[in-house]
């Protein structure tokens, strides 16, 4: 009788496996168009690094050379760092106003009404396409007839020249950084927020029948709980503010105007790429690029997993 | 007292931070009704009386506003089922399907998420030159088929949702694979599908890179590049009142989509950050 059940189980698990490796099929179309449309432009834009290539015409082998060139460039490396400036801002005031909105939100003390409401709107600006906002900053900020200028002399905060805010050397680069921050920090409280919201209502009761305070609350319960979630938005910013992009094109075009302040490492790619026609030279940028955020990628979920074992022996 | 008081405050600053999140959409809107002079002039709290005017301007001026706004909705539209239904389907795969090498396959996928999409980008550009695709919405369709944080996040879905035992009884009535997969599974991942397919509209619609690239012929630009050129024309600039418009033009649909999905679009944010 054992004996026998065991034999249709086999039977059964021979047919299903049979079943499932034939429906393994179903993953084609994704496979085709990965390998078509990710995998192979991947193993041509490495290619193209070891080339002189003009984007069209004949390729020329140049081994090292674009590598080489990248490390001696000043212009590379301004854009390196200027990548961090525009980074450095955006996450300090991204983050650390997400934090104080998710404290308001998860306080014991003070039960703060509405949230879905006012989450809707903190997140508002992070839905609206890269390039309607910089146009509608184009205008609010411009020189002549924008309108934050027009309030600062109003309110006599400016009776001087009117400010270029995009268009100077000095603000360029913060209005840029804040803008980030502005679209990004609803997404971030959100995210936040929905980690505090996992945490559950015991442990906060419990600490306050042990007549914990505020800040105890916080510093044991909240920030260690939203630990893995900051880490992640951390990452996450990182990677993506490490291939900003659309906002300095649209605001300073391709040469990172004013002088070079908007000119990030992906710009500066693109510009080689597309206007000065050195494909191979734009490829090798991508491809150090790739490194650097390998590197950070790799150092960050180290320190996130790292960290946790640590912990937990 | 006291509390009174620190709530007054809080909610002042809660305010506050919605303000300057508003306060530029308020802008735009009242812009779009005023003439390029007044908006010159300064600016008023209250809108103006020119709106129909900005809108007859808009149409005479031959801007290419709502045809490319049909091209970005084509396309948002197409990307977001074909990202849906293929994400899907690859994810039920991996969920329910052993085949030889899934397991290593798999686990190439998620290594490969690291990758930023960057590093591909010139070599896209050369690929689809070759394959003759440049100035095609083809390249801008076609990868949504293969978006891998999507069929990650709805693997683990699956894996949740669906127990195992609930495709057994449709196997046992002979019913195959696909049609297990069309009329049992598929409605049970809804809400999944819709949380992830919300980000893909959004994506869709706001891209500008993808088709700043691939994309020359001004006859197919998409709305945002059409928006991104709007300072370019000389007579527009004579004209604010019109540029506002526009902007106000190009948004209204995705603030229509969260007026209504707005449950879809915070559970859209967090599915990225909470997949374990």
């Amino acid at each position: 009788m054992v004996k026998q059940n065991t034999a249709i189980k086999r039977k059964k698990k021979g047919y299903i496996e049979r079943l499932e490796s034939r429906n393994g099929l179903f993953i084609i179309p994704f496979l085709l168009v990965w390998c078509v449309f990710s995998i192979w432009p991947i193993i041509k834009t490495i290619t193209i690094s070891f080339h002189d290539y003009k984007g069209f015409g004949k390729m020329t082998w140049v081994g090292l050379d674009n590598y080489a060139r990248a490390m001696g460039d000043s212009v590379w490396w301004g854009s390196f760092w200027t990548t961090w400036e525009l980074w450095l801002p955006n996450i300090i005031v991204q983050l650390g106003l997400a934090m104080i909105l998710t404290m308001i939100f998860s306080d014991l003390k003070y039960h703060m009404k509405g949230l879905h409401v006012w989450r809707a709107i903190y997140y508002l600006p992070g839905l609206i396409a890269i390039t309607t906002v910089s146009r509608l900053f184009q205008e609010i900020l411009n020189k002549e007839y924008g309108i934050i200028n027009r309030l600062l002399f109003d309110w006599g905060l400016n009776t001087g020249a009117p400010i270029d805010w995009l268009g100077n050397v000095d603000y360029a680069h913060w209005c840029v950084s804040l803008l980030q921050a502005w679209l990004w920090f609803g997404n971030s409280f959100i995210m936040l927020m929905a980690s505090v919201q996992g945490v559950p209502k015991e442990y906060y009761e419990a600490a306050s029948i042990d007549g914990a305070n505020r800040w105890q609350v916080y510093a044991h319960i909240t920030i260690p709980t939203i630990k893995p979630i900051l880490l992640y938005i951390v990452i996450t910013s990182t990677i993506g503010g490490l291939q900003l992009f659309d906002m300095c094109y649209l605001v300073g075009t391709y040469t990172g105007n004013p002088y070079r302040t908007l000119l990030t490492m992906v710009l500066n790619q693109w510009a080689y790429a597309f206007r000065y026609r050195q494909m191979g030279y734009a490829s090798a940028l991508a491809v150090v690029l790739f490194f650097i955020i390998l590197f950070f990628s790799v150092l960050s979920y180290a320190l996130m997993y790292g960290g946790n074992k640590k912990k937990e022996a | 007292m006291k509390k009174t008081i620190v709530y007054t405050l809080l909610y002042l600053f809660l305010g506050l931070c919605a303000l300057i999140c508003l306060v530029p959409f308020y802008f735009m809107i009242i812009n779009m009704t005023r003439t390029g002079q007044e908006i010159m002039m300064g600016f008023t709290f209250l809108p103006g009386t020119n709106l129909v005017n900005n809108w007859n301007k808009l149409i005479e001026m031959g801007i290419d506003l709502f045809g490319s706004m049909a091209r970005s909705a084509f396309i948002a539209i197409t990307t977001t089922f074909l990202g849906c239904y293929f994400s899907a389907l690859t994810a039920y795969t991996f969920a329910f399907y052993k085949f030889p090498g899934s397991n290593v396959l798999f686990t190439a996928l998620i290594a490969f998420m690291m990758v930023p999409s960057n590093l591909g980008m010139f070599g896209l550009y050369d690929v689809c030159n070759q394959l003759g695709i440049i100035n095609t919405f083809w390249p801008l369709i076609i990868p949504s088929i293969a978006q891998i944080g999507t069929v990650f996040f709805l693997r683990q879905y699956c894996v949740a949702m669906i127990p195992k035992s609930m495709l057994e009884a449709p196997r046992i009535d002979g019913a195959s694979e696909i049609r297990i997969f069309h009329s049992i599974v598929l409605p049970v991942m809804v809400p999944g599908i819709a949380t992830v397919g919300i980000g893909m509209f959004i994506g869709g619609w706001n891209q500008y890179m993808g088709p700043l690239i691939l994309i020359s012929d001004p006859d197919k630009y998409l709305v945002t590049q059409v928006i991104s050129i709007l300072n370019a024309t000389r007579d527009i600039s004579q004209n604010q009142g019109v540029v506002y418009l526009c902007l106000a033009l190009s948004v209204a649909p995705i603030l229509l989509m969260f007026a209504f999905f707005s449950k879809y679009f915070i559970s859209s944010i967090t599915a990225g950050a909470f997949k374990e």
